[in-house]
């Protein structure tokens, strides 16, 4: 009995090592140059677009085999692209110009959101149509959020009395569950494109606000690439945008298309109803701002959001902008 | 403490010394980044310039450690007795507090804040958490080594149960016990980290939390350093502790955590 | 003080069959035994046979399977609290001093501190401890140990002194020299006593009874009365009458397959 359930074991060994030495020479023949892009976050429907472009097929038409992988924070994923480990990261501005100033070696190769989705939300019963709303309220600001960097500027310039907001700080797993049950009134460091569409799916009424409405418009989601691939590697780089920015496009022609492709590809992570509503948003968003072609800063527009941010004290120095960004690779 | 405890303290010194100059020098000799690992120089330079938000926020921390440590040991001796003398606590509560373990903190915390808000009391309690299971393991094992010749002893001389407890028993189990304590202060020391990753305005796991978040790497290591000295602290309190508590038989004389018995 | 002449012992028919993991073992079978009071009394027998199994069930510390104990006419319920109990370790607790472990009899009963402190200083200067009253144990050699936990055994003045083997733990030199002790501290405190050993010639220098103990089972083979004078000396192991007594005993374990 043992010696007739090993060679069944032993034939499947053997079987599967055939099927994949075949395969693996049949993806051989592309020859396809491997590039790993490194997101801030877990799976969510605002990467949609990447997803997009594999599944479509875009990267491999450029020639790339692209892995699309996850991250936890703009941070690690910026010190992985200046260790080399990741070619390109999709992080923030805000973390971006951080660490350029930090003396990171890196650049922004696109810009892919001229404004930035941060916002607010709260329950129907707590009104957030202002700023002033924030007084007298429980106010949740994650100390790892985007929003708490300019948290000050932001009060002062909206003429919010800061004594009057009791902030709150938590983890960003757990801040959901303080809101819907009323353990915090506002959450003040969303994002429209992400958090906003999960929570509305939770069946509750909400109330939502810009921060970019109120004085601080900054550039949102960038690609980002070491100096040394910029350099050495630059017709990679052009190659990623260009097919990268077709996922985009698609997206933007084809939102509840590419959701479901997203969903598709990711069943786990990505709910299909989800993922409609925050690659709407996500659409909604890509459309604001100047200048309008995909992927393509200037100098105007990147100067205002790093003097945003020294003006706020978020960071202490402000550099010629030819430093964060470069349109160099931007698909024409 | 013997005459070799200031030599060996030394030695422990020369050890730090040795590492840091290796890092210093590595730092310099190969460019490392200081986004990548900050040099012995950086981290006490920003720890200087920090001294201030270092010293509250370590206090913040230590506070929430102490008392969740302290809580652990009130709560735990008692119930490691109950366990050793009731089959009952022993076949029910037991399993209990083991499986207890399994269950991330990290999954813990955020519904601890939930239920007891944003202030002190979550983190604590997760130092608490983390914390009593050492303590009552060593505790149940220190009185289960007691020799079976004293309590025959005992009984024979008419001692009752509490006599028994508390003149052989305890006293039998003590090396035990302080060493449980020993390691439940490291980990309350975690435990008050956990939490305060999870919903925290200050402490020093809420200062990893903004360096990291802004770039200073220099700062995040000065605040691992400010942990470490803290853990260290604890431990050698809980020593001094035992050597003033304890009668010189009972003590930890050896690091492996022999004793003259 | 005037020496306590202690209790009588009695045991009758007395079984005890042990039980562990689904095996049982007979340790003593049908054992009969009176001690009257203030009789140094030896059990004598191999390993195994029993002997402190018997000593355990007289203190009360187990219960016969079969048969009853009986301690100064009373039958015994439970354990015996006004034993001195030595077993062949010396049991001392390793965090008291050795003073403070002479008094911990006074500390359990709540003897009043002052006599129990003077009794416990002329004991441990009876047994020649007194420069070691401050010591903790572990810094005493074995036989001083003994000796502190003999002391121990007759701080609350125990009508009975039990004693498991108490020098067997011993080099032979030391034991010599507990002997020696035992019968001084007893000529001056004349109590019961019920000394277990394995040595005939131990049994016979210190008791006026000898009983003899066969392998398990332990049932009694024979009692010995030692027709020897008191108080006893250590000169007694050159003399012809005693080395009789044990040859006559050693006999008997041949006899039974026992030597």
């Amino acid at each position: 009995m043992l010696n007739k359930r090993a060679h069944i074991v032993w034939a499947a060994i053997a079987a599967s090592i055939i099927v994949a030495t075949w395969q693996s020479a049949a993806a051989d023949d592309k020859k396809l140059e491997p590039l790993h892009l490194r997101l801030n976050w877990q799976m969510k429907g605002e990467f949609t677009p990447f997803i997009v472009a594999v599944q479509q097929g875009y990267f491999r038409d450029q020639g790339l085999d692209v892995t699309v992988a996850e991250g936890s924070s703009a941070t690690q994923a910026l010190q992985s692209v200046a260790s080399g480990q990741d070619d390109i990261a999709y992080v923030p501005s805000v973390q971006l110009i951080k660490a350029v100033n930090q003396g990171m070696p890196v650049k922004a190769v696109a810009t892919v959101a001229k404004v930035d989705s941060m916002g607010m939300v709260s329950t129907a019963k707590v009104p957030l149509s202002s700023p002033s709303d924030l007084e007298g309220r429980t106010v949740e600001i994650s100390a790892a959020s985007t929003f708490s960097q300019i948290w000050d500027a932001f009060a002062r310039k909206n003429k919010i009395d800061v004594a009057k907001v009791k902030v709150v700080r938590v983890a960003p797993g757990a801040r959901f569950n303080l809101l819907l049950s009323g353990k915090v009134d506002i959450l003040a460091d969303i994002f429209i494109t992400n958090e906003y569409p999960v929570l509305e799916s939770k069946g509750q009424k909400l109330n939502t606000l810009k921060v970019g409405d109120y004085g601080f418009p900054l550039i949102g989601y960038t690609l980002v690439a070491s100096n040394d691939v910029i350099d050495k590697k630059a017709d990679l780089v052009k190659r990623f945008n260009a097919a990268a920015a077709k996922g985009f496009q698609f997206t933007i022609d084809n939102p509840d298309k590419a959701a479901e492709i997203a969903a598709k590809a990711y069943p786990e992570q990505l709910k299909a109803d989800i993922t409609k509503g925050q690659v709407k948003e996500l659409v909604a968003f890509l459309k604001l701002g100047e200048p309008r072609q995909l992927f393509l800063g200037n100098d105007d527009l990147w100067s205002k959001t790093v003097k945003l941010l020294k003006d706020s004290g978020a960071i202490s120095q402000q550099k010629p902008v030819s430093v964060y960004y470069t349109n160099k690779f931007v698909p024409r | 403490m013997s005459g070799g405890g200031l030599y060996s303290g030394l030695r422990v010194v020369a050890g730090v010394a040795v590492v840091v100059f290796v890092w210093q020098a590595a730092s310099v000799l190969f460019h490392i980044p200081n986004y990548t690992l900050p040099s012995p120089f950086a981290i006490a330079a920003v720890m200087l310039k920090e001294w201030r938000p270092l010293l509250e926020n370590s206090l913040v921390t230590l506070t929430e450690s102490v008392i969740g440590f302290g809580l652990s040991i009130v709560i735990s001796v008692p119930l490691g007795i109950l366990i050793v003398y009731s089959r009952w606590a022993e076949q029910v509560i037991y399993p209990i507090l083991v499986a207890s373990q399994a269950v991330p903190k990290v999954a813990l915390a955020p519904i601890f804040v939930v239920w007891f808000g944003f202030g002190l009391l979550p983190k604590v309690l997760i130092a608490f958490f983390i914390a009593f299971f050492p303590i009552v393991v060593n505790t149940v094992i220190g009185m289960a080594r007691t020799p079976r010749e004293m309590i025959y002893l005992m009984r024979s001389l008419g001692a009752s149960p509490v006599q028994i407890l508390l003149r052989v028993q305890l006293p039998s189990a003590t090396p035990y016990i302080f060493a449980g304590v020993k390691v439940a202060a490291a980990f309350a020391v975690v435990g008050a980290i956990v939490g305060e990753f999870i919903a925290a305005t200050s402490g020093l796991g809420y200062m990893q939390l903004v360096a990291d978040n802004n770039f200073q790497t220099d700062l995040l290591f000065g605040t691992l350093v400010a942990l470490s000295v803290m853990g260290i602290a604890l431990f050698y309190l809980v020593g001094l502790v035992e050597f003033l508590v304890l009668p010189r038989p009972l003590r930890q004389t050896r690091v492996d955590g022999g004793s003259s018995l | 003080m005037t020496a306590a002449r202690g209790v009588s012992i009695a045991a009758s028919k007395v079984g005890m069959l042990f039980e562990h993991d689904g095996h049982s073992v007979q340790a003593l079978e049908d054992v009969t035994l009176d001690i009257p009071a203030g009789r140094f009394c030896s059990i004598l027998g191999p390993s195994g046979c029993g002997k402190s199994t018997l000593l355990m069930l007289v203190a009360g510390l187990y219960s016969p399977t079969q048969g009853n104990i009986t301690i100064d006419g009373r039958p015994l319920t439970g354990c015996y609290t006004n034993a001195g109990i030595v077993f062949q370790t010396d049991v001392l607790l390793p965090w008291l001093t050795v003073l403070d472990n002479v008094l911990l009899p006074a500390a359990v009963k709540r003897l009043p501190r002052e006599p129990a402190r003077s009794r416990a200083h002329e004991l441990l200067e009876r047994v020649g401890l007194t420069g070691f009253k401050t010591h903790f144990p572990n810094e005493l050699s074995g036989g001083m140990r003994q000796r502190a936990s003999l002391c121990r055994a007759l701080l609350h003045e125990p009508s009975v002194l039990l004693m498991d083997e108490p020098f067997g733990a011993l080099d032979a030199l030391t034991r010599e020299r507990m002997q020696t002790d035992l019968m001084k501290l007893w000529a001056h405190d004349l109590k019961t006593v019920m000394f277990i050993t394995h040595d005939i010639e131990e049994a016979v220098l210190l008791s006026d009874e000898v009983v003899v103990m066969s392998q398990r089972p332990g049932r009694i083979l024979r009692r010995l009365p030692i027709a020897l004078e008191h108080p006893r000396s250590p000169e007694l192991r050159r003399d012809q009458r005693f080395h009789q007594i044990v040859d006559e005993i050693r006999d008997l374990f041949q006899a039974s397959g026992i030597l």
